[in-house]
């Protein structure tokens, strides 16, 4: 019987799937907000370095003084990109460019909502940033955010075998 | 915690770079758009973007007061009281602006327009400084009297209160070159002070009447802003410009200096820090192009006039 090698049922490398650890998670989303300076936050640049031109000092005053309404809308631009970044990129490719690039990926049936409820996090406004206190505190526990098991989805590893 | 499962890695999905970078330029695209259209500025304010940040505002008064905004060959605007007037009423309704500050260089000029910035001056319900550059004189003066402090340089040109509405008669240039001018009017006075023909005794005392009662309001307001008599002010009504060290002296100026001092007299009615946002609508690029297109329409019609009258020979333009 002639075998060819071409035919030969080689065995393909194995994957252990994991639940990703707080340090990966934290890294990705690093590399996202960094990903986010460049394409929603640094279009308006110039108009920060304007308006926030003066000490560290002063420009803290501004915020305590409550912020102009301009700078709030610009704000509320820069979020919502954000939010549009985290949930087609998770519901596209079930993958942010920092997940890409810390090879961990979202794990579900991810639906277009289930995408947008996983980025919800982005907005600081209460009670969502109330989750950067949570989150961080329940994966350190559960290797799985809050949110995540609203969604039930996950955000895994892929870690070679052998 | 779930059991780690044992399994393949997920196939990558084709074309999954090209759609990636196609939602990243699309998010830079919305991104810069949104910063285009309010670095624009105009179009901005048309949507209410405000990103003032101070609490004192800087309203400029520069060039000659008209009523509307009105281009010169250069494309460049005088100050039109129905702009000025908008950037008061902003600083009114800015609960952050504290104060105003008006920053006038100009020589004056419509009396309307002049006395409708007076009067917006005088409705606003906040501390008002009126600080004088190289000239507040007449128009601009009206408009500084109006304010609660005025600074100005020991050599600020101000003062200048009186009317004027002289013009250029030539009715015998016409007749050189035997161009005719053919009245035709209903109503006596309909065409006084037309420049084709020589003005009459009758209608230079109609003109002069009214040249009087306006100088008469002028220093009306002035006296009341001033806190001056009226037979005061009139002595000073003659049309004559001062120094700032004179104006000062004779009580139409209260502080000399400049924009530290009208700074300092606001610190000192606030009793806090000033920090100061400037109210002037912002040059967009279409202005820009305004500009020089205008510019440059100007010394293309100078360049072939001036060649076809040297060709001619009868007409020679210098500038």
């Amino acid at each position: 019987m002639e075998t060819s090698y071409l035919n030969m049922e080689l065995p393909r490398k194995r994957y252990l799937i994991q639940d990703t650890g707080l340090f990966k998670r934290g890294l990705s989303l690093l590399i996202d907000l960094l990903v986010l300076e460049f394409i929603a936050v640094m279009p308006f640049s110039r108009i920060f370095s304007t308006t926030f031109a003066g000490t560290f000092a002063e420009n803290m005053n501004i915020f305590e003084q409550g912020l102009p309404p301009g700078i709030g809308f610009i704000f509320a631009v820069i979020i919502i990109l954000a939010l549009i970044y985290f949930t087609l990129f998770q519901y596209y490719f079930q993958q942010t460019i920092g997940m890409m690039l810390t090879k961990t990926y979202a794990e579900g049936n991810m639906t277009f909502w289930k995408s947008l409820f996983r980025s919800i996090f982005i907005i600081p406004v209460f009670p969502v940033y109330i989750l950067w206190i949570i989150e961080p505190i329940h994966i350190y526990l559960r290797k799985q955010s809050l949110i995540e098991r609203m969604t039930n989805t996950r955000t895994v590893e892929y870690v070679q075998m052998d | 915690m779930t059991k780690p499962k044992i399994n393949e890695e997920p196939q990558q999905k084709k074309h999954r770079f090209i759609y990636a970078v196609l939602i990243l330029f699309g998010i830079f695209l919305i991104s810069s758009c949104v910063a285009f259209i309010i670095s624009v500025g105009n179009i901005g304010r048309e949507m209410s973007v405000d990103l003032s940040t101070g609490n004192v505002a800087l309203i400029p008064i520069k060039g000659t007061i008209t009523g509307d905004s009105s281009s010169s060959f250069f494309g460049d605007e005088g100050a039109s009281s129905s702009r000025i007037i908008e950037a008061i009423g902003q600083a009114k309704k800015n609960s952050r602006i504290k104060a105003v500050i008006f920053e006038i260089n100009s020589p004056g000029g419509s009396a309307v327009a002049s006395d409708e910035i007076g009067q917006a001056v005088k409705e606003l319900d906040k501390p008002t400084v009126a600080w004088i550059r190289e000239v507040g004189a007449s128009g601009a003066y009206w408009v500084a009297s109006s304010t609660d402090h005025i600074v100005a340089n020991r050599m600020s040109i101000t003062g200048s209160i009186g009317v004027i509405g002289s013009y250029l008669e030539f009715p015998n240039l016409l007749t050189r070159f035997n161009i005719t001018y053919r009245r035709l009017v209903a109503g006596k006075y309909k065409d006084a002070g037309i420049p084709y023909r020589e003005l009459q005794k009758d209608e230079q005392e109609l003109f002069q009447e009214k040249l009087d009662k306006i100088h008469v309001y002028f220093i009306q307001e002035v006296s009341q802003n001033r806190n001056l008599t009226y037979n005061q002010t009139a002595e000073l009504a003659t049309g004559m410009f001062y120094l700032g060290v004179e104006a000062k002296d004779l009580g139409l100026v209260d502080e000399l200096g400049g924009k530290e001092e009208a700074v300092h007299y606001i610190e000192n009615v606030l009793k806090e820090n000033v920090s100061i946002v400037v109210y002037e609508k912002k040059r967009s690029i279409f202005d820009l192009f305004s500009t020089l297109q205008a510019r440059q329409a100007f010394y293309m019609g100078k360049g072939m006039t001036d060649f076809l009258a040297k060709e001619q020979g009868t007409i020679q333009i210098n500038t």
